[in-house]
């Protein structure tokens, strides 16, 4: 199972396979909820959004055409779509702990000044509109292109690089600042 | 398009370019790279600013780094076996054509017939039982005839 493509294990998915399922499930976890866990900013909020993914790539399975669209494509579009529906709803009032979402590090000299940089990053990403900040993650951060970042987002390749170059002046700006 | 020797860019133009595509000389429009990179070997603010994009491009390198907390996968295959959310069927196993007839039966639609068609079924059932039981009641009745008429054939005979 381990070796097969994306796209062969949602075949097998199509058809209730849970050990394809799970294959994949273990080869995009992380991904998803580094991707969710940014952009909505909360660690409570990140766990049940990428759960809510997944429960939907099992149950819309049906759905994925390959071909189409890449399967990250696809499974980003749903994680995103749930992300913008429950920042819609509800708003963050504060952002969450910035170290909750760090990495821990062997070395502590490198684990503070990591602290200190995701800190200030967390802020200025999170100060960032949503758009901009699901813009720059998908690219810079998911490693998608512009022409995937505007699938997932259902919006223009051009229009998604007008969100990069705002959200990258915006971020160059508070972070360059003392 | 622009040939590469003689293509210019302004330092405005080369801002632009570096918030749209990064610091990465590799990820520049391959049609501009030329002019980009004949900027930034001639132009000290051009260097500056992609001094800054790369600053910002490790910023956000940082933020690969992630870890997803420990059991969310062993969650997510719970939930399914728990037909949670808008699952429905077990893990490992393709419905079959007499689960796919039945669900069909069942659906939504088909619930309110088929409660309002038992009475009438169970009236049939009964109906045809009882049918039979008179059947079965005609033949004894005609065997008994038969039988009697034997008798007395047998019973005249014996009289004297």
């Amino acid at each position: 199972v381990g070796d097969d493509g994306d796209d062969a294990l949602m075949e097998r998915v199509k058809t209730r396979d849970g050990a394809a399922f799970e294959c994949l499930l273990a080869r995009h976890v992380t991904p998803i909820h580094r991707y969710v866990m940014r952009l909505v900013q909360s660690p409570a909020d990140a766990d049940e959004l990428a759960q809510e993914t997944f429960l939907r790539v099992w149950s819309a399975a049906e759905t994925y055409r390959p071909g189409a669209v890449r399967f990250t494509t696809w499974l980003h579009r749903i994680a995103h779509n749930l992300c913008v529906d429950r920042l819609r709803r509800s708003p963050p009032d504060q952002l969450d702990d910035p170290d909750a979402l760090l990495c821990e590090s062997g070395d502590p000299e490198r684990a503070v000044a990591a602290r200190e940089t995701a800190a200030r990053l967390h802020r200025a990403l999170g100060a960032l509109p949503v758009a901009q900040r699901a813009a720059l993650l998908l690219t810079e951060v998911q490693g998608l292109s512009s022409r995937q970042a505007a699938e997932v987002m259902d919006l223009g390749v051009r229009a998604v690089e007008s969100l990069l170059a705002r959200a990258r002046r915006t971020l160059r700006e508070r972070l360059e600042r003392p | 398009m622009n040939d590469g020797s003689t293509d210019r860019m302004t330092e405005q133009e080369f801002a632009d370019l570096l918030d749209r595509h990064g610091g990465d000389p590799a990820r520049w429009p391959s049609a501009r790279r030329n002019a980009l990179e004949r900027l930034l070997a001639e132009s000290v603010t051009a260097r500056r600013a992609h001094a800054a994009a790369r600053a910002l491009d490790g910023w956000l390198d940082t933020q690969r780094e992630h870890r997803a907390p420990a059991g969310l996968a062993a969650r997510v295959v719970a939930r399914i076996g728990n037909g949670n959310a808008t699952l429905a069927v077990d893990r490992g196993a393709a419905p079959d054509t007499f689960d796919r007839i039945l669900d069909w039966l069942t659906a939504r639609l088909w619930r309110p017939v088929l409660l309002g068609a038992l009475p009438a079924i169970a009236g049939l059932v009964i109906g045809l039982a009882s049918s039979q039981a008179d059947d079965g009641n005609l033949a004894s009745q005609l065997g008994s005839l038969a039988f009697v008429d034997l008798y007395a054939e047998v019973h005249d005979a014996d009289q004297p």
